[in-house]
């Protein structure tokens, strides 16, 4: 393997893509998935 | 020496005795030429002004004879043709007239007096020493050579081609002293004299071949070309100052073949120095390394090329492009040489490259003569390793033969690069029409100015599947006004909250330049990574004051994939491909800085 860092970049980056895509995550997200929104309070529950 | 008749012999004396020489050439060597085999069977040394040569007389399987002439390392195969093809009053030829015989045209490259000095083995003709001839020599433009010898007798006519080492499979070769592993053992490898200048002992190692040595002591140009020494050129101080990077004698290994340094000559031109090392092996003749700047290449003469010119030459599957063209000076030597060299010979040069190739062409207006050569560009520690040298420069600046390591590297990385590609698409095609979009949430409401419960809340809905993204849309009839909408998902279970917001704004009218618009009526946002569950949301509108009532539409999707992911993936996987890109070609503009050529990326919009 003549350039191991770019193919093992591209192969993690095709992985990344299929698991975001599964999973509903966005790269460049405000709300990562990693990053819960807030807990909601009592006022917004019905 | 004995004369062939046929098959009958005449023995007519014993010749002048042969020079010594580390030809490889014997009488008895065997080899195959075009699928014929044949053995040498004799020899004549011929001499002339400026040198000297081996001529092998092969007896070829069913009889019939040829040439295998043996000259600076080259080695060329020629038969006697047909007489009738002989050139009308060939008396009168001169170096660059042209004829046509054998169904080709030819240019006479030499003409000169040579003489037979010795010979050996069984001749076709007798030679006795001192036999003088005129040989008349063409070359055709496919690179074919052919000679016209003139004496006595009736003229003869040869013609032949160019032949390397291994193109004659040779076998039974003489073993070459301090060379052989099995041949005789000597005290001395090389022919040591005494300096007609200054006395002091000159080397010769290339011994036969070379027609010229330096004295290291009082850097006088010696004739070798004869038994008797003498001056080509007198003293020069300078030589004790020249310090070779690859010293006089050293033996390396380049290519698989070992040559030993048996030369160097300093050349320059208006703008630049650089050094020739001239390499000798005693089967594959010479071969030059030539270094400027700390960039080496390894140079192979081209005795077959034709008068090429042009901007671009396209050789061996290549497109050389021409690089420089100018006058260049010998300005110092040291070591021997296979042509009577002259500190102050002037030769016109013209270099064309296809990296890390080179392709050189030398004239020399004065002798009518043009030589070329093709080098490739070697790295200094294969140099340096190979003659086991120490503190060999390093490269500076882009030499022009240099190789683009960006090149190189995009060559290999875009195959990869399109891969990748074509898999990251798959993958976004396949996991996209998997991710499956499904409707959890729809309703039609309507924000009132004088409603007095801001915040609505809707009831609750169930986003199922796994974890995905939810996308919000919203609706409105807005016309020259807006309507915004606060909004959260809401995990009626976990209490989590996915904020999010939408502005819907329409704006149109019309100004001198015409009716314009701006915004819509609709508008959407997306939310990452949603696990599944029970969910509501809670929408806060708010709107333009000039709007009392407006109704909205709201619709909660859930499924589908970001595309931005698959943008900002393919920008990453080409950022490496389009980074050597650049870098290729900025290595480019920096090599063809330095020449006044037109680049060959210019080539094709020119």
């Amino acid at each position: 393997m003549k350039h191991p860092i770019y193919t093992i970049f591209a192969m993690m980056s095709c992985a990344y893509l299929s698991t975001a895509n599964v999973r509903g995550w966005r790269l460049l997200s405000q709300v990562s998935p990693f990053r819960w929104g807030s807990n909601a309070h009592g006022a917004y529950h019905k | 020496m004995v004369v062939r008749k046929d098959l009958n012999v005449e023995t007519i004396g014993v010749m002048a005795e042969l020079p010594p020489d580390l030809s490889p050439l014997q009488i008895g060597t065997l080899g195959e030429w075009n699928g014929q085999r044949f053995e040498l069977i004799g020899r004549v040394r011929v001499k002339w002004e400026l040198g000297s040569w081996n001529e092998w007389y092969a007896l070829f399987a069913g009889g019939s004879g040829g040439w295998v002439a043996e000259a600076q390392g080259f080695y060329m195969v020629s038969f006697e043709v047909n007489r009738d093809e002989i050139p009308e009053k060939p008396e009168l030829l001169r170096a660059g007239d042209s004829r046509k015989f054998g169904g080709k045209f030819w240019t006479v490259s030499d003409v000169k007096t040579v003489r037979c000095s010795a010979g050996e083995g069984e001749l076709p003709f007798a030679a006795p020493p001192g036999f003088e001839r005129t040989s008349i020599d063409f070359t055709s433009q496919d690179g074919e050579f052919a000679s016209l010898e003139l004496s006595a007798g009736e003229p003869l006519l040869y013609v032949g081609a160019y032949a390397s080492f291994d193109d004659l499979h040779l076998s039974n070769l003489r073993p070459v002293p301090g060379w052989s592993a099995d041949a005789p053992q000597i005290t001395n490898q090389t022919e040591a004299l005494n300096c007609p200048s200054c006395g002091a002992v000159v080397n010769i190692r290339a011994m036969g071949q070379t027609m010229s040595a330096v004295c290291g002591s009082c850097g006088s140009v010696i004739d070798t070309a004869n038994p008797a020494w003498t001056l080509v050129q007198g003293r020069d101080e300078k030589v004790k100052k020249i310090q070779p990077l690859l010293p006089i004698g050293a033996r390396g290994s380049l290519e698989g073949t070992e040559y030993e340094v048996i030369g160097l000559m300093q050349r320059s031109d208006t703008e630049s120095n650089w050094s020739e090392y001239l390499l000798f092996n005693p089967w594959r003749g010479f071969e030059w390394l030539v270094t400027y700047n700390g960039h080496w290449s390894f140079v192979h003469r081209q005795p077959a090329f034709g008068d090429l010119a042009g901007p671009r030459i396209d050789y061996d599957g290549r497109k050389f492009f021409r690089y420089a063209r100018g006058e260049a000076k010998v300005t110092a030597v040291l070591g021997e040489f296979y042509w009577k060299v002259k500190r102050g010979e002037r030769a016109m040069l013209t270099d064309y490259v296809a990296p890390p190739a080179i392709l050189s062409k030398e004239s020399y207006p004065e002798l009518q003569e043009y030589t070329w050569s093709l080098g490739s560009y070697i790295d200094f520690k294969a140099v340096a390793s190979a003659f086991n040298v120490k503190n060999l420069p390093k490269p500076a600046g882009i030499y022009l033969n240099q190789p683009n390591p960006y090149a190189v590297k995009w060559r290999e990385v875009r195959w990869l690069a399109m891969l990748f590609i074509a898999v990251f698409t798959v993958v976004q095609v396949v996991t996209s029409s998997h991710a499956r979009r499904k409707v959890a949430y729809n309703a039609e409401l309507a924000y009132h100015r004088v409603s007095l419960e801001k915040t609505m809340v809707s009831p609750k809905f169930e986003i199922e599947g796994g974890q995905q993204m939810v996308e919000i849309t919203a609706a409105a009839p807005v016309d020259n006004n807006w309507l915004g909408l606060d909004l959260e998902l809401v995990d009626a279970k976990t209490g989590q909250v996915y904020p999010e917001s939408l502005e819907l704004e329409y704006y149109h009218g019309a100004d001198s330049d015409g009716p314009w618009s701006e915004g819509s009526g609709s508008n959407s946002v997306a939310i990452p990574a949603v696990p599944p569950g029970e969910y509501y949301l809670t929408l806060e509108p708010s709107a333009d004051p000039a709007v009392k009532d407006m109704p909205f539409h709201i619709t909660l999707t859930s499924g589908g994939v970001f595309w931005s992911n698959y943008f900002f993936g393919l920008m990453l996987i080409l950022a490496y491909p389009i980074y050597l890109l650049i870098k290729r070609s900025t290595f480019e503009s920096r090599r063809w800085s330095e020449s006044d050529e037109i680049p060959p990326g210019a080539h094709a919009k020119s």
